[in-house]
């Protein structure tokens, strides 16, 4: 069982993933574009923490989101939550009912250039996006 | 009146930034502004004719509906549409050919990538913005241009600097 408190506090060595549901989001060789990572019009941009989940389980994350929203789950990027700090950036627990893992990256600059920076540093640390298996879809 | 252009004037970026207000500069401007579009065609030269148009289409058909990430994205419109087109067009002959996407809030993008460390995404707003962020190895460069119908030279040296021609 995890303690609360490592659920509450989000460590700087914790994997993130960030499901891409729109296709134009990789490139043809499989990596991952930093239009992904723009949380504008949005103050936050939503995530699931890995914590203790097996891969299956983070899948199945994925896909309940892909169903919920009638896209379809095309990858996943996993990244560090320090990539993420090191940009001054917070990454908060944000339990939802279906995915207690979820969390927000939050505190973005306001203006759009100085977003697509950092997005274009998140991807770069992501690289290749994995791929969702075809067997659970 | 018959003005020659040759094809160098054509190439330059530069060559419809000195317009001036005279009903003749307006003319000549008008008038390279044409030819470029003509070029923009060509299969060997423009990237119209390299079918750029037909992949930017399909970003804003597939992006035309709001929620399109699955994450409640602002849709794309027809004028943030028909901007990047015109940047395209305004862009040099010979430019290389960029790949598109969406962003959430509604903004259509251009992507020139060469590595994770050389690579330039341009965002254009439906205001006729252009914020651009590129890594050049250690190097970062972030910023936004006004797009008045002329490719700004920032932009453009900046893809010329990710893709070197």
């Amino acid at each position: 069982m995890i303690e609360e408190e490592t659920v509450n506090s989000v460590s700087s060595d914790e994997l993130l993933a960030r499901f891409i549901l729109y296709k134009s989001h990789l490139r043809q060789d499989g990596t991952v574009k930093p239009d992904a990572f723009i949380p504008h019009p949005w103050p936050d941009l939503s995530v699931t923490r890995h914590l203790q989940l097996l891969e299956a389980d983070l899948w199945m994350i994925g896909w309940t989101i892909a169903r919920q929203t009638a896209k379809i789950l095309h990858g996943r990027a996993d990244f560090r939550a320090a990539i993420v700090q090191q940009h001054k950036l917070e990454v908060v627990a944000a339990p939802v009912p279906n995915n207690p893992n979820h969390a927000n990256i939050a505190n973005w600059p306001h203006d759009k250039p100085a977003q697509k920076a950092i997005a274009q540093e998140l991807a770069a640390s992501v690289g290749h996006a994995l791929k969702s298996p075809s067997d659970m879809g | 009146m018959i003005i020659e252009i040759t094809a160098s004037a054509l190439f330059a970026y530069g060559a419809l930034s000195s317009q001036g207000n005279s009903a003749t500069a307006q003319f000549i401007a008008e008038q390279l502004r044409n030819g470029r579009s003509y070029l923009q065609e060509s299969q060997a030269l423009g990237l119209f004719g390299k079918g750029v148009l037909n992949d930017l289409y399909q970003v804003y058909e597939a992006c035309r509906m709001p929620d399109w990430d699955g994450y409640g994205a602002l849709p794309l419109d027809e004028a943030t549409f028909d901007l990047a087109r015109e940047f395209i067009d305004a862009l040099p002959l010979g430019t290389p050919l960029p790949s598109f996407g969406a962003e959430p809030d509604g903004h259509l993008t251009m992507e020139w990538h060469h590595s994770v460390r050389r690579t330039l995404s341009i965002s254009v707003s439906p205001e006729g913005e252009l914020h651009y962020a590129a890594i050049l190895g250690s190097n970062r460069a972030y910023g936004t241009e006004v797009f008045y119908g002329e490719a700004p030279k920032k932009i453009v040296d900046l893809i010329y600097e990710v893709i070197p021609s």
